[in-house]
């Protein structure tokens, strides 16, 4: 199987020669998302939780677009500029993943490219049959 | 499934404890690849442009020796010290990948192990069907 470029159009363009997510065989590999705008790239609002949730919310359009779902995600990165959000990342995981728990590293970065944003973060997925369609 | 470990002898290595590139089955994972001399001083001090190239240089030397090429390339983590060098990574990048459109992560990190580098770049390949 070739491998297919992930980009869904209500992201926006993703950068350069990048995509927004990559499938190959039965991997996903999902860029960090941030919760930036797609019209001006500025992140939408200065709350850590509607940034989260707006960053979920792209990711599952990347994933889906590759035929996978949340609970097919292995591996999750985030990067956050500010230590004190990560509760509320706990929060959002916690509805968005639910019982799925997949692994995880978080790390504190000193920034982050998109205007505003606070935090980025990436998936990998791995289809199986017991998950997926 | 074995796995098979790639080390370039002419990219340099600070330790000993891990290789430029692991391969098992269709998946090969780089290391993270910083623009450092064979002395281990960096490439290029405080040209973002240089390091860059000499980062993707010596990543296809590792590439080279597994037998891969960009065009597999999957994955791109480009950890920066300063988010002023990911255009430049990006126009860098560019021109290596041609059609390939990999996904990319960007991490701005205070600073990398290696006095003076700006730029480490870590790749993930799937070299497809035919390589299990």
């Amino acid at each position: 199987m070739k491998k297919k470029f992930l980009n869904p159009p209500a992201l926006g363009e993703a950068d350069a020669c990048f995509s927004h997510g990559v499938r190959a065989g039965n991997t996903i590999w999902v860029s960090a998302q941030s919760a930036d705008d797609a019209e001006n790239g500025t992140a939408r609002s200065n709350d850590p939780e509607a940034q989260c949730r707006a960053i979920f919310e792209r990711i599952q359009a990347v994933l889906e677009v590759g035929g996978a779902r949340l609970c097919d995600v292995v591996m999750v990165r985030g990067f956050l500029r500010h230590r004190e959000h990560i509760q509320a990342t706990w929060k959002v995981r916690k509805d968005v993943f639910g019982e799925h728990r997949p692994a995880s590293t978080s790390f504190i970065v000193s920034d982050l490219e998109a205007e505003g944003a606070l935090m980025s973060f990436e998936v990998v997925a791995m289809l199986d049959e017991a998950c997926s369609p | 499934m074995s796995k098979h470990f790639y080390d370039p002898p002419d990219v340099f290595s600070p330790v000993a404890i891990f290789s430029h590139a692991v391969r098992c089955g269709r998946t090969l994972t780089l290391a993270g690849q910083a623009p450092l001399n064979d002395d281990g001083t960096v490439v290029g001090p405080g040209e973002p442009e240089v390091q860059c190239r000499r980062v993707f240089a010596d990543l296809k030397k590792t590439l080279d020796l597994a037998g891969a090429t960009f065009e597999r390339v999957v994955y791109v983590r480009a950890y920066v010290t300063d988010k002023g060098v990911l255009p430049v990574v990006r126009r860098v990048a560019s021109g290596i990948f041609g059609g390939n459109r990999p996904a990319f992560t960007t991490i701005v990190i205070p600073s990398c192990r290696g006095a003076g580098v700006m730029v480490e770049i870590e790749l993930v390949l799937d070299l497809g069907d035919d390589s299990t």
